[in-house]
C-alpha cells in the first residue's frame, strides 16, 4: 500500500493520543476530505453517532427517513459532484436496507463508501440480535468491502475503501465495523492510499491499438462514436469534442452518457437505447465504424446483438477490461481510461468531414419529428408528458441538474431536456431503480448548491421513497420536485397495452393527494391539470426559494415513442 | 462446447476473497469440478485457490477476467486440461 501521511492525533505535547475506533473513523473521514454523510442509526452503529455528536462542526451529518434514502442521496451528490458520497448505517435490517443502492452503485459505477455497525466480534455468527452477514450479503453488490474488527485497523480500511470506490471504474464499497472496535482505543495515524499491491485500476493502454484505431477511423466513411459514462468519470469532454470535430465523427450518447458531449453540439445527434431518439438508433446499423467510449453496451442500447451494427469494425474504449468483448466482437479494444486514450488518439486522426453521413441522420430526424410534434405540441386535452419536459427546458434553458426515476417520465425527460452542463443528468440507468430519484435530487442539491436540482419523478416512483420529504422539510434543501401524474405505472401499462393486449393487470394506482402531502412537510406545493397554467406552475416552482412540489397531471394512456421491442434489432425502432 | 479448464488464482488471503471468487463462477453457472485453495507457505496474507471447471473457452476467458477485477486478485493461468496433464 503506497500511502501518504497526513493526520495523527497527538496530544500538546506531541505523544500519540489513543483514541476510540469511532474518533478514527470520523477523523479519517475528515482526512478524506468528507463534509456531508447521509445516514441513519441504531444500536450497533451508536458509539460512531456519539462521536460525530462532537464533530457536527466538520462533518454535516443528514438524517434521512430509510437507509435507501440515505444511499440514494449519496449516490445523487456522487453523481453530480465527482466526489464519493458516503453512508453510515446500522447493522441488520440498516445495512440490508442498503442493498438496492450497492446493487445500483455498482451497476453505474458510483463511487461510494457505506459504514455500517455490526454486533461485537465475541456476537459474531451467534445471531445475535440485529446481526447479519452484510460482508457475505453485498458481496456481488460491491466492488470491494471489508470487516473490522479492531480499532486499529479503521484508518487503514478507510484509507483502502476511499481509494477503491474512486479508481479506475468507481464503484461502491461496504466497511463493516463490529461495535467493540467502536469503542475501542487505538493510535490514530492517517495516510492516503495511492496504490495496492494487486489492484491495477490505471491501465497503460497499449499504442499499437491506438494506431489501429486511428487508422479504422481514418479510413471509415461512416464512423459513429457512441460515448458513455466513462467520458463523464474520466472528465473527457473536451478531448471527445476535439476527437469528433477533428474527425467530423457524429456523437451519440447513452442514458449515463447524457450531459458528457453537449447537446446543443452540431455533431450530437441525440441518445441511444430502447426508448432513445430515432436516427442514432438506425444508424447503428449504417456505420462503418463504431467507437464505443466508456459504455458497456447493455442491451437496452443494443436490442438485439445479432442485429445490431452488422456493417461496423468495433473500436470499444474501456477502463474495464472486462466489458471489452463481452457483448460486441471487437475489432480493437483499448483498455484505458477514456481521457488518456482520447488525448493519444487525438494526433493520429485525420481532420475530415463526412457531411453526407452527418445528413443521413438529419434526414432520419425527420421520421422522428411527427412524434415530437405530438409529444410537445399536442392536441389533446390533457397535458403531456412531452411538453412538460420542454417548457421546463425552455424556462432552465437546459442549465439545471435535472434527476429522474424510471419509467415514461424517465425516457421522456431523457428525450426533452438538452443536457447541456457536465454531470447534469442524473438518472438510475442499469438497475433501472424506481424511489432512487427523490433521495438522490435531494442528495445531489447537497453536493451542488449552487445549481437548481430537478426531480422528475412518475407517481409511482414516488411513492417508493416519499418518505424522503421529511428529510427535505427538516434540512430545508431546495429540491424542486414535479410529479408526471398519469395515475398508472406508466411504462408498465404501455408494455402491456403494446405486448398484452391492453391488459393492465395491476398498473393502475389510486393515488393521494400529493399537494395536501407536500403541504402536510411542509413544503410549498401546487397542481396544475392545465396547460394554460402549465409555464406559470413552472414558474412558481423555479422562482421558489425553498423546496417546491409541483404535481402535474397528466393524459393517463400516453405512449414513449420510438420504441426498439424486445428481441428487434435498433434498426427495427418502431415510430408507432 | 465446453471443456474442462484448470485455472489458478493468486490473491491475497482474506476471509471474503474466496467467496467473490467462487460468486462469479455461480453468477455465470460455470460448474465447479475440483476446487483446491490453499494459503502460501509461511505466509498467511496471500493465497492461491486452483480450480477445475466445465466451461466454453468465451465463458472461460469471461470469468478469467472477472476474476482478475477483484482488488485482491494478483494474477490467474488458464490452461486446458488434458488427459496427459493432470492440474
Ligand atoms: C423498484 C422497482 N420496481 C418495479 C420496477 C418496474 N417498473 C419499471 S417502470 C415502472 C412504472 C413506473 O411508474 P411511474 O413511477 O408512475 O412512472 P411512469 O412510467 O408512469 O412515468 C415499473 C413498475 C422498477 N423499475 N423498479
Amino acid at each position: 500500500m503506497k500511502t501518504e501521511a497526513i493526520a495523527t492525533q497527538k496530544d500538546s505535547s506531541g505523544i500519540n493520543q489513543q483514541i476510540t475506533g469511532s474518533e478514527i473513523l470520523l477523523r479519517s473521514l475528515i482526512a478524506e476530505e468528507v463534509q456531508t454523510l447521509f445516514g441513519y442509526p441504531g444500536g450497533a452503529i451508536m458509539p460512531v453517532y456519539d462521536s460525530l455528536y462532537s464533530f457536527s462542526d466538520q462533518l454535516k451529518h443528514i438524517l434521512v427517513r430509510h437507509e435507501q434514502g440515505a444511499i440514494h442521496a449519496a449516490q445523487g451528490f456522487a453523481r453530480v459532484s465527482g466526489k464519493t458520497g458516503v453512508v453510515l448505517a446500522t447493522s441488520g435490517p440498516g445495512a440490508t436496507n442498503l442493498i438496492t443502492g450497492l446493487a445500483d452503485a455498482m451497476i453505474d459505477s458510483t463511487p461510494l463508501v457505506c459504514i455500517t455497525g455490526q454486533v461485537a466480534s465475541h456476537l459474531l455468527g451467534t445471531d445475535a440480535f440485529q446481526e447479519t452477514d452484510i460482508i457475505n450479503i453485498s458481496l456481488p453488490v460491491t466492488k470491494w468491502n471489508i470487516q473490522v474488527t479492531r480499532a486499529a485497523d479503521v484508518a487503514s480500511a478507510v484509507a483502502r475503501a476511499f481509494f477503491i470506490a474512486k479508481s479506475g471504474r468507481p464503484g461502491p464499497v461496504l466497511i463493516d465495523i463490529t461495535k467493540d472496535a467502536q469503542f475501542e482505543m487505538a493510535d490514530f495515524h492517517y495516510e492516503i492510499c495511492h496504490q495496492l499491491k494487486t489492484y491495477k485500476p490505471i491501465p497503460n493502454p497499449d499504442q499499437r491499438s491506438i494506431a489501429e484505431a486511428a487508422k479504422l477511423i481514418n479510413e471509415a466513411s461512416r464512423p459513429y462514436i457512441l460515448s458513455g459514462q466513462g467520458i463523464i468519470l474520466s472528465g473527457a469532454q473536451t478531448e471527445l469534442i476535439d476527437c469528433a470535430e477533428k474527425a467530423g465523427i457524429p456523437v451519440a450518447s447513452t442514458l449515463l452518457g447524457l450531459s458528457g458531449f453537449p447537446a446543443s453540439h452540431p455533431l450530437y445527434v441525440g441518445y441511444l437505447g430502447m426508448h432513445g431518439n430515432y436516427s442514432p438508433n438506425v444508424n447503428t446499423n449504417e456505420c462503418d465504424v463504431l467507437i464505443a467510449i466508456g459504455m458497456r453496451f447493455d442491451d437496452r442500447v443494443t436490442g438485439n446483438v445479432a442485429k445490431y451494427a452488422p456493417n461496423a469494425k468495433v473500436i470499444h474504449i474501456d477502463i474495464d477490461e472486462s466489458e471489452i468483448g463481452k457483448i460486441i466482437k471487437t475489432e480493437v479494444g483499448i483498455h484505458a481510461d477514456a481521457k488518456h486514450a482520447l488525448t493519444l488518439l487525438l494526433p493520429h486522426l485525420k481532420k475530415t468531414e463526412h457531411p453526407e453521413w452527418l445528413a443521413s441522420f438529419k434526414k432520419l430526424d425527420e421520421l422522428e419529428k411527427a412524434i415530437i410534434q405530438q409529444d410537445c405540441h399536442p392536441e389533446c386535452e390533457g397535458l403531456k408528458m412531452g411538453e412538460v419536459v420542454r417548457r421546463l427546458n425552455q424556462i432552465t434553458q437546459g442549465n439545471s441538474v435535472v434527476c429522474t426515476d424510471v419509467g415514461q417520465h424517465q425516457m421522456v425527460t431523457s428525450r426533452y431536456y438538452s443536457f447541456n452542463d457536465l454531470r447534469s443528468c442524473i438518472s438510475s440507468g442499469g438497475l433501472g431503480t424506481m424511489g432512487f430519484c427523490l433521495p438522490a435530487a435531494m442528495g445531489a442539491k447537497c453536493g451542488a448548491p449552487e445549481k437548481d436540482v430537478i426531480a422528475i419523478i412518475g407517481d409511482g416512483g414516488f411513492q417508493m421513497t416519499i418518505q424522503e420529504l421529511g428529510t427535505i422539510m427538516q434540512y430545508q434543501i431546495p429540491v424542486k420536485i414535479i410529479i408526471l401524474n398519469n395515475n398508472f405505472l406508466g411504462m408498465v401499462r404501455q408494455w402491456q397495452q403494446l405486448f398484452f393486449d391492453k391488459r393492465y393487470s395491476f398498473t393502475e394506482m389510486d393515488n393521494p393527494d400529493f399537494v395536501a402531502i407536500a403541504k402536510a412537510y411542509r413544503i410549498e406545493s401546487q397542481k396544475v391539470e392545465s396547460r394554460d397554467y402549465l409555464d406559470q406552475a413552472l414558474m412558481d416552482m423555479m422562482n421558489h426559494k425553498g423546496p417546491y412540489l409541483l404535481e402535474v397531471v397528466v393524459e393517463k394512456e400516453e405512449n414513449v415513442f420510438p420504441m426498439v421491442p424486445t428481441g428487434a434489432g435498433v434498426a427495427e425502432m418502431r415510430l408507432t | 462446447m465446453k471443456k474442462d479448464f484448470v485455472l489458478e488464482v493468486h490473491s491475497e488471503n482474506g476471509f471474503s476473497v474466496l467467496n467473490r471468487m467462487i460468486n462469479i463462477f455461480n453468477r455465470r453457472r460455470v460448474r465447479i469440478k475440483r476446487l483446491l485453495a490453499t494459503e502460501m507457505p509461511g505466509d498467511y496474507k496471500n493465497g492461491m485457490a486452483s480450480f477445475i471447471v466445465h466451461a466454453t473457452e468465451e465463458n472461460m476467458e469471461r470469468v478469467r477476467l472477472q476474476l482478475e477485477k477483484l482488488i485482491e486478485v494478483e494474477r490467474t493461468d488458464v490452461r486446458e486440461m488434458n488427459l496427459n496433464h493432470q492440474a
